[in-house]
């Protein structure tokens, strides 16, 4: 479990993290200053799940809804002419909004783990559907057209400059690493870890689950959105693939790779089953796939908590000692 | 089926909470049913302010149902809860609680992933701030002589160190009424004693309901027992009275138990 | 016909048993008692094979053991009650029983079951989950026996059980020691239990087993005390 407190190291990773982002883009090449951005723009999305999963246990397929519902709404605004920043603002709070109302009624409905789980995949699945069938040019809003599979070309960039989006989109990613983490270290957080731990108990103490449930979630549905309006930013580009069942296993994946619960193990496990897709990619399309599922089957069956807790268990260990 | 003189006094009030104060909870025809199985039948329990009562009975006996549905946890099938002069019936768990009311569940109801110190620290937290629940904290470890597991997952305890733990968290929620199941399941006799002080302790501030099976530690603690059977009270009185009935030898105790 | 030499074990970097040896044979009744988390549930867990020994040995009926995984272990005559019940809660009580006694060939020992314990045969239809903890218990206990295990690790046996029933099981548990040489380890709390079926009382301590006790001994209070390190 990641620490409820925080510690020197913790502050100087934080520093270190702004750091590195503030200098890597002149040493890099613009190719790659642009192909490490949409990575961070996924570890950012892969943080959000880990919010609601790794810190409350509310594991949701829907992280991809709520990033594909962000980028859409970016879409819709920016080719209407809105602020490119306001259209991010309201992105995030579209996410956050949808996030809200599938937790109400599955939080306040007293519904099961599972049922949220099914239920925010069948809304992504459903959200395929019919934003995939949207190809007609009368589905539109204001000067936007949905365009189906299609999807939207010519969504304006929020920041022109590479170097620019790149140091936003770090920024962003290390911003709310460390607004997550402050989070989990106060007492909303701590009693969210007690929630995923064992839910009854909280409420035979008095604490109300529900509510902090659904702060949690909606707050992890917004995340998920603002990386969704940066992934449309990135490529100026969006279409209903967003809303794949490969895309929100994906999100699944790098969490359950990094290790939950810690944000920093999120982070890791996107950066590393990304560049691992892109390395795999490059070397001959045919045995992507397998390579990954090859490399998942060996993290559930050696590594079960994923990558983070298995290094720092690693680290920490020094033989057997006596209790 | 039989009740002493001075609990009749109390059943003719209509209302429990506003001319009977010393009286905390008390349950009218309180009933469960699951499927065609009456677990909790008609039950009609009084307890007053300040009361540490034993509550006994065969398994089965719908114990554990009858503090479920005190708790919020299950809601009765038929009957009325009062607490504190409320009526709690089919309240939620969480509202309960807040109105002053804990229980340690028979099966240890812990946090596996977090630390001996947080369990106390969140049951405090409920009603005191961050700093002053961090004293009450520091104050259980030592009370429950836990300080040398404060930062250790509970997870990682065993069966009886996590009964404590779920005690403790119980206490740290400083509530007006705590309603223990077997609190002692898992403990040497030394340990049982010093389960009893805590409890006697806890009494000064908080009335108790305990479900045991332990005979020494029903007779360490006196008062008045309550025997419950088939769903129903069986009989209700002074411990030494109750344990030496005859009814209760048959369906609970067996022959060896009577005797000091 | 049980024998543990040197077992040392734990979980993860953490050490419980710190080099425990105990032997039983045939139809000996021992008893382990000590304080909560001085290894007594990591002893039987160990012999049972849910946890790895890290050292040390474990012998029954003359047979090496310490490497077999649980289930050979079952089938090789070891039978383990744990604490916290962990019967089917789907499966009826005649089903968890059933299940108990699948892998062995012969009578069943089902009716003679229900005779011996009239509160499981009144049960007999429900659905595990909707038993009470007590009951939860003798069936995990019952299930366990209709096995007809050739030695048996009880972990807390009478945990949770009314005082009436624990006779009943302590009786059981006496005939089936004498009449069918079944060899018992038991780790309980409940000393008047202990004391009437008990040969031998071990003390454990921080992981070893720290003194031997007769059973006559547990009746003296400040005995115990002593014995348990206060």
């Amino acid at each position: 479990m990641a620490p409820a407190r925080l510690s020197v190291p913790e502050l100087l990773l934080w520093a270190a993290g702004a750091i590195g982002i503030a200098l890597l883009p002149p040493i890099l090449s613009t190719f790659q200053v642009v192909q490490i951005t949409i990575f961070l723009i996924f570890c950012l999305l892969a943080v959000s799940l880990d919010l609601s999963w790794g810190l409350a246990g509310l594991l949701s397929f829907g992280q991809a809804a709520f990033f594909g519902i962000g980028g859409y709404a970016y879409a819709i605004l920016g080719i209407n002419n809105v602020t490119t920043s306001a259209s991010v603002v309201a992105a995030a709070a579209a996410g956050g909004t949808a996030a809200a109302m599938v937790g109400y009624i599955a939080f306040y409905g007293r519904l099961s783990a599972m049922f949220l789980a099914v239920m925010t995949l069948t809304i992504t699945l459903i959200l395929l559907q019919v934003m995939g069938s949207t190809a007609d040019p009368s589905y539109r809003i204001g000067s936007a057209v949905i365009g189906g599979y299609n999807g939207m070309t010519n969504i304006p960039s929020l920041v022109l400059d590479p170097r620019g989006f790149f140091w936003t989109v770090g920024g962003l990613l290390v911003g709310i690493v460390a607004m997550g983490r402050l989070i989990m270290i106060t007492s909303f957080g701590r009693v969210l870890a007690a929630i995923r731990e064992n839910e009854q108990r909280v409420e035979l103490l008095g604490y109300d689950a529900r509510w902090r449930k659904l702060v949690i979630f909606s707050l992890s549905g917004a995340i998920a959105a603002l990386a969704g309006a940066l992934f449309a930013s990135w490529g100026n580009f969006i279409n209903p693939e967003v809303f794949s069942l490969a895309q929100s296993a994906q999100v699944v994946i790098w969490v359950l790779v990094g290790g939950r619960g810690s944000l920093y193990g999120a982070v890791i496990g996107a950066l590393l089953v990304q560049a691992m897709t892109q390395y795999l990619g490059s070397i001959g399309t045919a045995y992507t796939s397998l390579a990954l599922g090859g490399l998942l089957v060996m993290f559930v069956l050696l590594l079960r908590n994923g990558l983070l807790p298995a290094i720092s268990r690693g680290i920490l260990a020094i033989g057997m000692r006596k209790a | 089926m039989t009740q002493t003189s001075v609990e009749d006094e109390f059943s003719r009030s209509e209302t429990a909470g506003a001319q009977t104060t010393t009286l905390l909870l008390q349950t009218r025809r309180l009933s469960k049913d699951f499927g065609g199985v009456h677990a909790v039948a008609e039950v009609d329990f009084r307890l007053h302010r300040g009361e540490l009562r034993c509550l006994i009975g065969p398994n089965g006996a719908g114990k554990s149902t009858f503090f479920k549905m005190l708790s919020g946890q299950l809601h009765p099938s038929k009957g009325t809860i009062f607490f504190d002069g409320k009526d709690i019936t089919g309240e939620p768990r969480h509202k309960i609680a807040r109105l002053g009311m804990g229980i340690k569940n028979q099966v240890p109801s812990v946090w596996d992933g977090l630390s001996v110190y947080e369990h106390f620290w969140i049951g405090a937290h409920r009603r005191v701030g961050a700093r002053a629940a961090r004293t009450v904290a520091e104050g259980l470890l030592t009370e429950l002589g836990l300080e040398t597991v404060a930062r250790r997952e509970v997870g990682a305890l065993a069966h009886g160190e996590r009964q404590w733990v779920e005690i403790g968290m119980v206490v740290a929620q400083q509530p007006k009424l705590i309603l223990l199941d077997e609190p002692t399941a898992g403990m040497a006799a030394d340990e049982v004693e010093r389960t009893v002080d805590l409890l006697r302790a806890i009494n000064f501030n908080a009335s108790l309901v305990v479900v045991e099976h332990d005979m020494q530690f029903i007779k360490m603690i006196g008062g008045i027992v309550t025997v419950f059977h088939q769903g129903r009270i069986l009989i209700e009185g002074a411990m030494e009275s109750v344990l030496d009935s005859r009814v209760v030898r048959e369906v609970y105790l067996g022959s060896g138990h009577a005797r000091g | 016909m049980l024998a543990a030499d040197g077992l040392v074990s734990g979980y993860g970097r953490i050490r419980i048993l710190d080099g425990v040896s105990i032997s039983l044979s045939a139809g000996e009744v021992v008893a382990v008692i000590g304080h909560n988390g001085m290894g007594k549930t990591t002893l039987l867990r160990t012999l049972m094979g849910l946890l790895r020994a890290k050292g040390g040995t474990i012998h029954l009926a003359g047979r090496d053991i310490t490497r077999r995984e649980t289930a050979m272990r079952s089938r090789l005559g070891l039978g383990y009650v744990p604490q916290g019940r962990q019967i089917f809660p789907d499966l009826s009580v005649l089903e968890n029983l059933q299940i108990g006694e699948a892998a062995r060939a012969g009578r069943s020992d089902i009716p003679a079951m229900f005779e011996r314990f009239p509160v499981l045969a009144e049960l007999r239809e429900r659905p595990g989950r909707a038993l009470s903890g007590g009951e939860q218990q003798l069936l995990a206990l019952a299930r366990c026996l209709v096995g007809r295990p050739s030695v048996v690790l009880l972990d807390e046996p009478s945990e949770g059980i009314q005082p009436s029933i624990v006779d009943q099981i302590a009786k059981h548990l006496h005939e089936l020691s004498v009449r069918e040489n079944l060899t018992i380890l038991l780790v309980e709390q409940d000393l008047q239990f202990v004391a009437s079926i008990a040969q031998r009382v071990h003390v454990m301590r921080k992981g070893r087993l720290v003194a031997q006790m007769m059973p006559s001994d547990l009746a003296d209070p400040d005995t115990v005390k002593k014995q348990l390190g206060i």
